[in-house]
């Protein structure tokens, strides 16, 4: 096997631009499959966690909106939604994209204080939690981290500045945000009298589609969701975002596949005579078939581990995403994602060289050879 | 000598067809080699030479007819089979050549032990040993661009005897070459055929080299018109 390599070796070395180009061809290939791919992970874990860590058990919001990061509603939804028998906790929640600092795009959550205990489950890794309205805020512990903060430092959030009280971990996608208090969110936003959702904790959970219908015909023109409800709303959502990147994951597939099926066509018919001359020499065609899928795979190897290490580049260093007009997203680095890339670039490598592979089988010495 | 047959043709025919028109290339051919024989099959072109040799060779099969290397009717086999039998028995040598140009002459020469399985450690001692006999032992590296017309066709000779094969043909072996290259390569054939107990056959136009040839076959129309005889 290693003797068959080292001729496919020797073979791609003969076309060194030629190769090179495919190899490239395939990395652009693996890059889009990995960074389509890794967004798509990314923003269907942020959107569902977003939806569904947001605490409490009934979510109300404008309904016009795809997620809470759309909406506004009036704050004094409130104060109808605690009229409602058997509602225990109404919670208004901001929750807004702003500059935190230097970084644009960031999350900003802003809550009442007192309610935040009640909503999250979380540890303080350094400090306190906000506990009055003043300007303090609380970074989780991934953004912390990401900027350096520490309790008692500045923080400047669309250009409000506000002192650390501490330092949060919750295991969620909060962990990347900063919680502030309600009052302060409404002015840094500018929602005066206004919040982006409503939470809802109900005294008894076996009365909690009551407590919906009854908002729901108090506030008709809003979205009452249970949370795991709101989290499927977005279903539909996720899978156009599924299916478009599996479409454009496919069109780059098959246009790298016709590609190298080119290039190995173009290189079997160019060493027609060679191959005449191996099989004279006594190769068999299962050493032909060898020689050429090894070269495919090698291509393949090579596209893929270029990809991947490009792709690495790009997401090592940060590249942010918009979800929405006023959200983006961070792709984090997902290895198994890096693995499919690698495995689809060697196999559409290996099943492009099938159809020249097999008219190289076919190659007939007597044929090709000028033998007297 | 071992006198065993070698090669065995036996009412050997070929018929090329295109749609209804069948040309007849060989007709009937009927030759018998022994072990250590250099043969010279001669003849104008179009006589049938390359056909035959093809057929001799296993890179074609005959219309009808048997062609039997030792104890092997090849006629009969299948692709599989023969890629084993011109691995093994046969050894090839081409008017031009035919090195893989970007193979050292060492790699060009280990190529057939590649195929045949051989370890890397052997075959790097038997392509170092025919290199040195047909005077290449300087030029292991040289990739075939880089040497002259004799010296491409010297490796290809090595090249043909990697395997030991019973049977070596040559097509036109100094067709390509000078006539100093030419008297080069025919007293490396005669040193060969002397030191090795192995069955040359050459096609050739060139009375040097019938010359040489203790049998002489001349086709002509796909006959056999003159048959083997001995020098």
């Amino acid at each position: 096997m290693l003797d068959v390599l080292s001729i496919a070796i020797r073979n791609l070395s003969r076309r060194a631009l030629r190769n090179a180009l495919t190899v490239s061809g395939l990395a652009i290939f693996v890059l889009i499959f990995i960074l389509v791919s890794s967004l798509t992970t990314t923003m269907q874990r942020s959107l569902e966690e977003s939806v569904s860590d947001l605490g409490g058990e009934i979510m109300v919001w404008d309904e016009s909106a795809f997620v809470p990061f759309l909406s506004t509603i009036p704050e004094d939804y409130t104060r109808t939604m605690q009229n409602i028998s058997n509602v225990r906790n109404v919670v208004p929640q901001i929750t807004g994209v702003s500059r935190i600092d230097s970084e644009d795009l960031r999350l900003t959550i802003g809550i009442n204080p007192a309610y935040i205990h009640r909503l999250y489950t979380y540890t303080m890794i350094e400090g306190v939690m906000i506990n009055n309205n003043d300007s303090s805020a609380a970074v989780g512990v991934l953004f912390a981290d990401f900027l350096g903060k520490h309790v008692d430092q500045n923080i400047t959030i669309n250009d409000w500045e506000l002192t650390v009280s501490g330092i949060y971990r919750t295991d969620t996608w909060i962990d990347n945000a900063v919680i502030v208090p309600f009052l302060i969110a409404q002015e840094i936003f500018s929602l005066e009298e206004r919040t982006s959702v409503i939470i809802l904790t109900v005294s008894d959970p076996v009365e909690i589609d009551m407590v919906i219908s009854a908002i729901k015909k108090e506030l008709p023109n809003v979205g009452v969701y249970k949370s795991q409800e709101a989290a499927d709303r977005l279903a539909p959502l996720i899978d156009s975002i599924t299916w478009i990147s599996l479409a454009l994951f496919a069109i780059a597939g098959i246009a790298c596949f016709f590609g190298i099926t080119n290039v190995v066509m173009t290189s079997v018919f160019e060493r027609t005579r060679e191959i005449g001359i191996m099989k004279a020499l006594g190769a068999k065609g299962t050493d032909i078939v060898k020689i050429i899928t090894y070269e495919s795979a090698a291509l393949g190897l090579f596209g893929g581990v270029l990809g991947c290490s490009i792709s690495i580049l790009l997401l090592g260093s940060g590249l942010l995403i918009p979800i929405t007009s006023t959200t983006s997203i961070r792709i984090p680095v997902h290895p198994d994602i890096f693995l499919y890339g690698l495995g689809f670039s060697m196999a559409i490598s290996i099943l492009a060289s099938l159809y020249p592979v097999w008219k190289a089988v076919r190659v007939r010495p007597n044929e090709v050879l000028r033998f007297g | 000598m071992d006198r065993a047959l070698i090669l065995r043709a036996v009412d050997l025919s070929k018929t090329y067809s295109v749609g209804k028109i069948h040309v007849p290339v060989l007709n009937k051919i009927n030759l018998e080699l022994e072990r250590g024989d250099l043969a010279a099959i001669q003849g104008p072109s179009g006589s049938g030479k390359t056909t035959l040799l093809n057929m001799l060779g296993g890179l074609d099969t005959p219309t009808s007819g048997e062609v039997w290397i030792e104890r092997l009717n090849i006629a009969l086999m299948k692709e599989r089979e023969l890629s084993r039998i011109r691995c093994r028995k046969i050894g090839f040598v081409f008017q031009f050549y035919n090195l893989i140009p970007n193979m050292s002459a060492l790699y060009n020469v280990e190529l057939p032990m590649i195929f045949a399985g051989t370890s890397k450690h052997k075959r790097r001692q038997k392509a170092l040993s025919l290199l040195k006999t047909v005077g290449l032992a300087d030029k292991l590296s040289n990739c075939p661009h880089e040497l002259s017309a004799g010296e491409q066709q010297r490796i290809a000779v090595a090249r043909a005897l990697a395997n030991d094969p019973a049977l070596v043909l040559m097509d036109e072996p100094t067709g390509n070459l000078d006539k100093e290259n030419t008297t080069n390569i025919i007293s490396l054939i005669r040193e060969l055929n002397n030191a090795r107990a192995q069955t040359f056959v050459l096609t050739t136009h060139d009375p040097m080299i019938t010359e040489c040839a203790q049998k002489k076959l001349t086709l002509h129309h796909g006959k056999i018109t003159q048959g083997f005889k001995d020098a």
